[in-house]
């Protein structure tokens, strides 16, 4: 990365407390890690939540970060826990019914790309399948989805994030193979979508 | 029998033995070290158990060229494994074009401003350090998301006082450290069916970031919510604006919004508020005028407004008579003509609205138009 040396700079101000240098890290990384925290919890306001807790975390645990990943590493591994601290935290409130979050992040996911007036097919379809895909992807076990959104949506490498979960690559592998399975068997039924004809019986 | 890592191999379905070398390094206890080598007894006979424990790594072509030509081998003669396979293909596509999505609005800039307060809370300085800076985030919208975007807002902790209501404590005020007004519901209303949003307007004079307006909002009825706000120049209130703020609500929690007047060009702060609770969704549009001068304008006028669009005509009458007005629930479809005969606001607009299923009220908060529940529907 040519801004290689100026990143070091920067990390190195914000960690003397230098907030219009961290400015800059955020400008730099907003889009990615609200990226990913959106693919991981599904839902525009609860992202930004997640993401700017993220980043606050980062701030105040600079000190820690030594440099041995990529800072976008480091800071993959910050929103992904910060997203599993936020589920931690809503399963242990058992006040909130399950489907009053589904209704509320379903209303808030068709608001979000309401769209006016009927498309071209395709399009329509385009939009089903990739809405099935990230009902899919929200249902899958933590770990699974944040292994799917990391490389599938973050490109980011099976060494990064066996660095970024603290796992064996091997693990990681395997874990995702068997996350990418699940995808597949939930998509069964509505294959057609996904170009690929119905399933023969065994 | 060895053989490395990718050298040719014979095309045998007998067990054979593989040097894995597992690259790369591994954080944690479980697992190998770098680059330990280990010898794994792998058979090349694949069945359909075995076609999906390496169903990702054929894909990828990762798989030692036995192991792929023993897959290759099972999808030609297994149809089932052979349409699983495309499918997951066609998965696998579909999660790597999964489009991007843009940030809110100031999604930056409340991230500073989170990270500011983190700072000062390290810090024995306390909360009013954190002034000038809000000052800097508004200004910095000012700049870059044009007069429009100027808008900031902070979230209000709760704190629960004696009496067992909740007082909204938010930043330092000249009059004790309380927003002047806002006092948030005291219990979960059970008794409540219908999610209410409320929304309250304080102006803030400080000395300095210039006055402004503050709107706190709160949910009542349910305990979750998600509001979205637009702030509407006056030659497009019909129209349709980039989301100024987005944010989830917590009953009991309220949220303010503040408008700083420096930003607003024309007369009125136009504000189209969608928000989501209970399953819910409802919309709220409110325009409060601006203080021009000292002078009131005369509670009762005469005038004739063109043929217009609701929001457009609340607009004008809320610019005119210095009230302001809020649109609850109703749909800025139909256009009307507001005329004045020497009658006050709400008179004017009674008299425009009649027969359109509308009820129009006023109280301390200015004038509500909702949809009269007792007027029989389709009207």
């Amino acid at each position: 990365m040519a801004d290689f040396e100026s990143e070091r700079e920067l990390i190195e101000q914000s960690r003397e407390g230098d907030t219009a240098a961290f400015d800059l890290l955020v400008r730099r990384y907003e889009k990615q890690i609200y990226n990913t925290a959106y693919r991981l919890c599904n839902s525009y306001d609860d992202a930004a939540d997640i993401a700017q807790e993220a980043f606050v975390r980062a701030f105040s645990n600079l000190k820690s970060f030594r440099g041995d990943a990529a800072f976008s590493t480091w800071l993959h591994r910050i929103v992904t826990n910060v997203f599993l601290d936020e589920r931690k935290k809503q399963r242990a409130r058992p006040h909130r019914s399950l489907e009053e979050v589904l209704a509320l992040e379903e209303s808030t996911v068709t608001r979000q790309f309401e769209d006016p007036g009927p498309g071209p097919q395709d399009r329509v379809e385009g939009r089903e399948r990739r809405e099935l895909l990230e009902q899919a992807i929200a249902v899958l076990p933590e770990a699974q989805r944040v292994m799917v959104v990391l490389y599938h949506t973050q490109s980011r490498s099976y060494e990064e994030i066996a660095q970024i979960m603290g796992l064996p690559m091997g693990t990681v592998k395997s874990r995702l193979n068997r996350a990418r399975l699940a995808l597949r068997d939930k998509l069964l039924p509505v294959a057609e979508l996904f170009g690929v004809p119905a399933r023969p019986n065994k | 029998m060895t053989a490395p890592f990718g050298a040719p191999m014979p095309a045998v379905q007998l067990p054979y033995l593989l040097f894995v070398q597992y690259p790369g390094s591994f954080v944690g206890r479980r697992g190998f070290r770098r680059g330990e080598r280990r010898e794994i007894i792998m058979s090349t006979h694949v069945d359909c158990a075995k076609t999906r424990e390496l169903a990702s790594e054929y894909l990828e072509g990762t798989l030692p060229a036995a192991l792929m030509r023993g897959v290759q081998g099972h999808a030609d003669s297994c149809s089932a494994c052979a349409s699983d396979l495309r499918a997951l293909q066609s998965v696998w596509e579909s999660l790597n074009s999964l489009p991007e999505v843009e940030p809110p609005l100031f999604f930056r800039e409340n991230v500073m401003l989170a990270v500011q307060r983190e700072k000062e809370s390290r810090q024995p300085r306390g909360w009013r350090s954190l002034l000038p800076q809000l000052g800097r985030v508004a200004a910095n919208t000012l700049l870059t998301g044009g007069a429009v975007a100027a808008i900031a807002w902070t979230l209000l902790v709760p704190t629960p006082d004696a009496t067992g209501g909740t007082e909204v404590a938010g930043l330092p005020r000249p009059n004790g450290g309380l927003l002047p007004g806002v006092v948030a519901p005291r219990e979960a209303t059970t008794t409540q069916t219908n999610p209410q949003l409320q929304i309250r307007r304080t102006t803030t004079v400080d000395p300095e970031h210039g006055p402004s307006y503050e709107f706190a909002l709160w949910l009542e009825g349910a305990d979750r919510g998600t509001v979205r706000v637009h702030l509407l120049p006056d030659d497009a209130v019909n129209g349709e604006a980039p989301a100024a703020a987005r944010f989830t609500l917590a009953q009991g929690a309220p949220q303010a919004l503040r408008v700083p007047l420096g930003a607003v060009q024309g007369e009125t702060i136009n504000l189209y508020v969608f928000w989501t609770a209970g399953g819910q969704s409802h919309s709220k549009r409110l325009f409060v005028p601006v203080p021009k001068d000292d002078s009131l304008p005369a509670s009762q006028q005469s005038f004739g407004l063109r043929e217009s669009r609701l929001a457009e005509a609340a607009r004008e009458v809320a610019a005119r008579f210095g009230q302001p007005v809020t649109i609850e629930d109703v749909p800025n479809l139909d256009k009307v003509t507001v005329t004045a005969r020497q009658e006050t606001a709400t008179q004017a607009l009674r008299r425009a609205l009649s027969g359109r299923g509308v009820r129009i009220s006023y109280s301390a908060a200015g004038i509500l138009v909702a949809p009269d529940a007792s007027a029989p529907s389709g009207q």
